[in-house]
């Protein structure tokens, strides 16, 4: 079962049926199919033999058959592909800088959202992407090392917890998978965006850092450059990786783009601020 | 794609300039699960092809070689920390394999990613080494009880050492192979065999090379058999001349592994149809080319020695690779003690295959809560 995310192309080649309805609510997927291009990553949602097949059954995700995680119960399968994918690209390509974060795109301004958990990421572009922002990825950005370019990626947003509650209150329309207790993140399930069309490569013009605290008023405030490296070189996954390369990423990206911490307490407030007012800050302070 | 074809293409990078897409699919697969993605890469610069191969191919191939690079400079950084760690002590460590590979700059070490860094100190200095990395955040990483008495009693080597911060791997050994196994040699013949480099002490390439067979060939475990195959490949065609093969037939009859170094010679011959004559016809080699090697070497060695690729091993290969673990431990190990280990194991694989293989496992407290456990 190939599993095309635009960026990358994965090959599921065993345990598909495990995962089949989530698959097709999500990516909409059609008849397998042979690939002629080449295949990024060959996965696999592995069983094991004897009593744990049968009893609390248990999955595993592996890349080349070989297993990348420990196994989790067979409930998991779908929310554990989906990070052994995320996995496969962080541990596998070294040729781009990985920052944890959100990736969303409305007309000419495209965002970068870094977020630790708790700091309402993953609610705030989920949101973002049901209201006709375009998303490129709700977890990697992929910067390429040349050009500072971020390309889109056909994944489904993960959702923790009270997202989820959240997500179906605002959307009752999106497509959202069965929550799926107990995982390392507690409560999870997979939103598909609304928007799934496939916007060009673009390079980030605002790095966006949210802070969700309950019934507060917006408030912006704009970081240095030093305090702007700082906080997203915290949010990187293969910094150290990427050696020198990776510092003089950063740095282009840190000079190219505008820095903000924004606490918020409604995310329609900041939808509100990125949509009409973020351009002010581009405008009143020349880089 | 065929098994067997991967070392041809290794040696002849020019061949996947022919492949189609889906033989590239697998191919980059079979590299990626074997270990040998990032010297593809190398073996295929160095012969002038890797940017006649598709884009995609590409990208993986020198995303490896990016991730090996920036791995040697670490391993640099760290022979040079610990060489001057326990020089204070007098203590010179030699560095063996992957590391000596790296301090060496070989041609297989362009492209090669490896875990751990191995180094060599006298049994007598051993544990006065340990103690000055442990006072320098190195620790041993949680083993089971077992394996703890397993390491003390009969091993070669310690535990590995984990740094708290940097998260780096030493590994220290005392010998080449277990004492309990008969065979562990006079390790004077290997500390003579060395060369200082910019960044500490390292093995000559006629040594590392008997190491490397040595440590091939007398292992258990074959997960990593056909990288470190490529390894002797690679030495043999860097370094291949006649003085060389007569030292590594010297050196191997001095640390009694001529069996190792007749099996090296077959296997190359076999994966990557290179002339090994001045070997195997050596005074000292040609002794043990006789009918039951020659029968190991085909029969298990030829299969176990492949890329152990699941999609691609027949049951006569994973039938070979147990061959060789059986085999593995039994020169390792007197008989009596082989049969009670052996046990113990099984006894551990039938459980964990009841309960699950990670049910009993200890929590290790240089693993973070919640991070995965990561392969590499």
């Amino acid at each position: 079962m190939l599993i095309d995310t635009g960026e990358y192309l994965f090959n599921l080649e065993r345990g598909a049926e495990l995962v089949g309805s989530e698959l097709g609510q999500m990516y909409q997927m059609r008849q397998p199919h042979i690939s002629e291009h080449i295949v990024d990553f060959h996965i696999s949602l592995e069983r094991p033999g004897l009593i744990r097949r049968f009893l609390r059954p248990q999955v595993t995700f592996c890349c080349d058959r070989s297993p990348a995680f420990k196994p989790v119960s067979k409930r998991q399968a779908f929310a554990t592909l989906e990070w052994g994918m995320n996995w496969c690209i962080a541990a596998f390509d070294h040729s781009r800088l990985i920052i944890h974060a959100a990736v969303v795109r409305n007309d000419d301004v495209t965002v970068m959202l870094p977020a630790s958990p708790g700091s309402g990421k993953s609610t705030l572009s989920a949101y973002l992407a049901m209201s006709n922002w375009q998303l490129f990825s709700d977890e990697l950005a992929i910067i390429e090392p040349s050009n500072l370019q971020l390309s889109p990626m056909h994944r489904p947003i993960c959702l923790k917890n009270q997202s989820i509650d959240l997500i179906h209150s605002w959307f009752p329309q999106a497509e959202i998978t069965e929550p799926v207790l107990d995982t390392q993140k507690g409560t999870v399930a997979h939103l598909r965006p609304a928007n799934w069309s496939t916007p060009a490569p673009a390079v980030p013009d605002f790095i966006v850092l949210p802070k969700f605290r309950p019934n507060q008023p917006l408030e912006i405030t704009r970081l240095t450059k030093a305090e702007g490296f700082a906080e997203v070189h915290s949010h990187c996954f293969n910094y150290s990786t990427q050696g020198k390369r990776g510092f003089e990423t950063l740095t282009r990206l840190i000079n190219r783009t505008i820095q903000l911490q924004i606490t918020y307490g409604d995310v329609g407030e900041v939808r509100e601020y990125l949509e009409h007012q973020l351009e002010t800050e581009r405008a009143g302070h020349a880089p | 794609m065929r098994l067997e074809a991967i070392s041809r293409i290794v040696k002849e990078p020019h061949r996947a300039l022919e492949f189609s897409d889906c033989e590239w699919s697998s191919f980059l697969s079979i590299l990626r699960e074997s270990g040998t993605m990032g010297t593809f890469q190398a073996c295929s610069l160095r012969a002038g092809c890797l940017n006649e191969f598709p884009a995609v191919a590409q990208r993986h191939l020198n995303s490896m070689r990016y991730y090996s690079d920036r791995q040697a400079l670490q391993v640099i950084f760290e022979c040079k920390l610990i060489s001057r760690l326990l020089a204070d002590k007098e203590i010179k460590p030699v560095f063996l394999k992957g590391a000596a590979y790296t301090l060496m700059k070989t041609c297989n070490s362009e492209g090669r990613v490896y875990t751990d860094i191995d180094a060599l100190v006298p049994v007598a200095a051993i544990s006065e080494a340990r103690e000055i990395l442990e006072f320098n955040f190195w620790r041993s990483k949680e083993v089971s009880n077992y394996d703890e008495r397993y390491y003390r009693k009969w091993a070669h080597e310690l535990p590995p050492l984990w740094h708290l911060r940097r998260k780096t791997v030493v590994d220290l050994h005392h010998n080449i192979l277990p004492p309990i196994s008969g065979r562990a040699p006079d390790i004077h013949y290997l500390l003579e065999a060395c060369t200082p480099t910019d960044h500490g002490m390292a093995l000559q390439p006629h040594a590392l090379f008997v190491h490397s067979a040595v440590h091939l060939f007398m292992n258990e475990d074959f997960r990593n058999g056909f990288r470190d195959l490529v390894d002797l490949y690679l030495l043999a065609d860097e370094f291949g001349q006649e003085k060389f093969w007569a030292d590594v037939a010297t050196l191997a009859k001095a640390v009694r592994a001529e069996k190792e170094a007749f099996y090296a010679a077959v296997s190359l011959r076999q994966f990557f149809g290179i002339n090994v004559d001045e070997l195997i016809e050596s005074p000292q080699i040609r002794t043990v080319n006789t009918t039951r090697p020659r029968g190991v070497a085909e029969t298990i060695f030829a299969r176990a020695l492949k890329p152990h690729h699941k999609n691609y091993l027949s049951t006569a290969d994973k039938l070979a690779i147990f061959s060789a673990y059986i085999r593995g431990h039994w020169l390792r190990m007197p008989v009596h003690i082989l049969t009670m280990h052996l046990s113990v194991k099984l006894f551990f694989s039938v459980r964990d295959a009841i309960f699950g293989s990670h049910y009993f496992e200890k929590q290790d407290p240089l693993e973070l809560p919640g991070r995965e456990n990561v392969r590499q």
